[in-house]
């Protein structure tokens, strides 16, 4: 076996890891080199990218998907690799502005969020719900809004009715970053290490949590949920980014955009 | 054989890249205790319309040692960065044991989650949470009493716009972020900073939070969102809340609500 085919392997078994970027990867970069590039807050930068999304233009839309990708150290991983998912979601996003590609339900955010959980062995708390998913979604709209907040010409349904959810679709990148986000909360936010039950009782109940905001011990319990990797086997850790995707529910599609 | 060799290098390789992930998180790897330096961290959160903090995204992080503790070792006494979401950036010759100022340094902290002046040991990690305003709208009055609500509530934050139809106002529940009200808005400044919206029906509105999302009606007659208020209403008692909807029934299909 050649030195290149290890090498080989290891690159593709990293490119299995980016879908868990965020949860593995992600928040290793750290420089004070950086300090002068990194020095807008990364959901501003993103935000003021997004407001150039008028239209279907793929150079606007890739280089959106470049800075998510480097906002949420996604880029970290081998060129190679993340280019092919970067590709994919760069796709899906161009199909949607213009009309052919399917959104994806905030339902896809909940799927995808709850399988890379499960497969990290996170505690019940990691797991997420629909409810919370909108009620970050509410949150960062001031942070967002010029992404969350402004749908694509032709994709409104009319008026909502009573009942109807704040978002319930999504273009593919946008749920990207809800799902990035998400996670991230996940790990590091008391608010959202919380199962259902507990946060029902803490806010409509007689019984508050004994989490509370100052309480580190989830995050460090996430934390070494991360470090231990769940029981990925070597066939789950190639197949999971896109099968991540495939959960979130960004299309797959034939070869590469066609910039 | 060149398929168990194969597969062999693969497990390897795994294990490899696994190692090399968990070893990135630092602390781990190694069973000696480091005698000298520590990581950093700065964070962005924010204070949202739930009255939760949110994390919102890394941010530049500075320190200055300040005293010695104990037997000091490491010779750097000042270090600046910017750490990306969740990151921790080393200083692997940090001055400890030591007493140091450390602080998330964007300029816009309006509190910090952690006294800046702190005791640093070897290996830690300190972190350094700034909270940032966060431009939400404000609704007058915003809190009501259901049994006799304001017959308008105002809105007040910017941005507002009735070029191409009135800005339209939804009222979510703020737990299931289902939408309980709506109506438009009935009139808005001239300046665009605030707006007025007569009351909607708020039957099935019960004790509880309560999101108002204004959005301006833009030239194509598509809603474009402009921010949320926050309020909270009385004094019904609401029904045990709803469990939130099953993903894998609700997915594409038929439980998707507009």
């Amino acid at each position: 076996m050649s030195k290149r085919n290890s090498l080989l392997g290891v690159l593709f078994l990293s490119s299995a890891l980016f879908a868990t970027a965020v949860l593995v990867f992600g928040g290793r970069r750290a420089s004070s080199q950086d300090f002068q590039n990194d020095r807008a807050d990364s959901i501003a930068r993103i935000n003021s990218k997004a407001e150039l999304l008028d239209t279907a233009d793929e150079t606007v839309i890739r280089d959106l998907t470049d800075e998510v990708f480097m906002s949420f150290d996604a880029d970290l991983a081998p060129p190679e690799i993340s280019d092919s998912l970067k590709d994919r979601i760069v796709r899906a996003e161009v199909n949607y502005r213009r009309g052919y590609g399917k959104p994806v339900s905030e339902f896809g955010v909940v799927r995808m969020t709850n399988m890379l959980m499960k497969k990290l062995q996170a505690p019940a708390y990691a797991q997420t719900n629909v409810f919370e998913v909108r009620r970050l979604e509410m949150n960062f709209l001031p942070f967002l809004s010029k992404f969350i907040g402004k749908k694509p010409v032709g994709t409104s349904h009319g008026p909502k009715a009573l009942g109807s959810s704040f978002n319930p679709e999504m273009s593919p990148l946008e749920a990207v970053v809800i799902a990035n986000l998400l996670i991230q909360q996940k790990r590091v936010n008391p608010a959202y290490q919380l199962t259902q039950d507990e946060w029902v009782a803490k806010h409509y109940g007689k019984n508050s949590s004994k989490h509370e905001f100052g309480d580190k011990s989830r995050s460090d319990e996430m934390e070494k949920a991360i470090k231990r990797g769940g029981d990925l086997s070597v066939s789950e850790l190639v197949k999971l980014p896109h099968r991540a995707l495939d959960m979130l529910g960004v299309e797959r599609g034939e070869g590469r955009t066609g910039q | 054989m060149k398929i168990k060799t194969l597969k062999v290098v693969f497990v390897l390789a795994a294990v490899f890249t696994l190692g090399t992930v968990i070893n990135c998180g630092g602390g781990g790897g190694g069973s000696t205790q480091p005698t000298v330096g520590f990581k950093a961290r700065g964070e962005n959160w924010f204070f949202g319309s739930d009255g939760q903090f949110h994390f919102l995204s890394g941010t530049s992080v500075s320190g200055n040692w300040i005293s010695d503790t104990g037997t000091p070792h490491g010779s750097t006494t000042s270090f600046a960065g910017f750490t990306n979401s969740g990151a921790s950036m080393d200083i692997p010759d940090g001055r400890v044991p030591a007493n140091w100022r450390i602080l998330a340094t964007n300029g816009a902290c309006l509190q910090v989650l952690e006294p800046s002046q702190r005791n640093v040991t070897a290996g830690s990690t300190q972190l350094a949470r700034c909270v940032v305003s966060t431009l939400f709208l404000t609704a007058a009055p915003d809190s009501i009493n259901l049994a006799s609500p304001p017959a308008t509530v105002s809105i007040g934050g910017g941005g507002f716009n009735a070029t191409y139809g009135m800005p339209v106002i939804e009222y979510y529940d703020q737990y299931s972020g289902v939408l309980v009200a709506y109506a438009t808005a009935s009139s808005v400044a001239s300046d665009g900073s605030s707006l007025q919206v007569v009351t909607p029906d708020l039957n099935g509105v019960y004790t509880g939070g309560y999101n108002i999302v204004v959005s301006n009606k833009a030239a194509d007659g598509s809603n474009s969102m402009v921010g949320i208020a926050a309020f909270s209403a009385c004094c019904i008692d609401p029904p045990p809340p709803d469990p939130p909807p099953d993903p894998e029934g609700c997915g594409q299909g038929p439980c998707l609500i507009y």
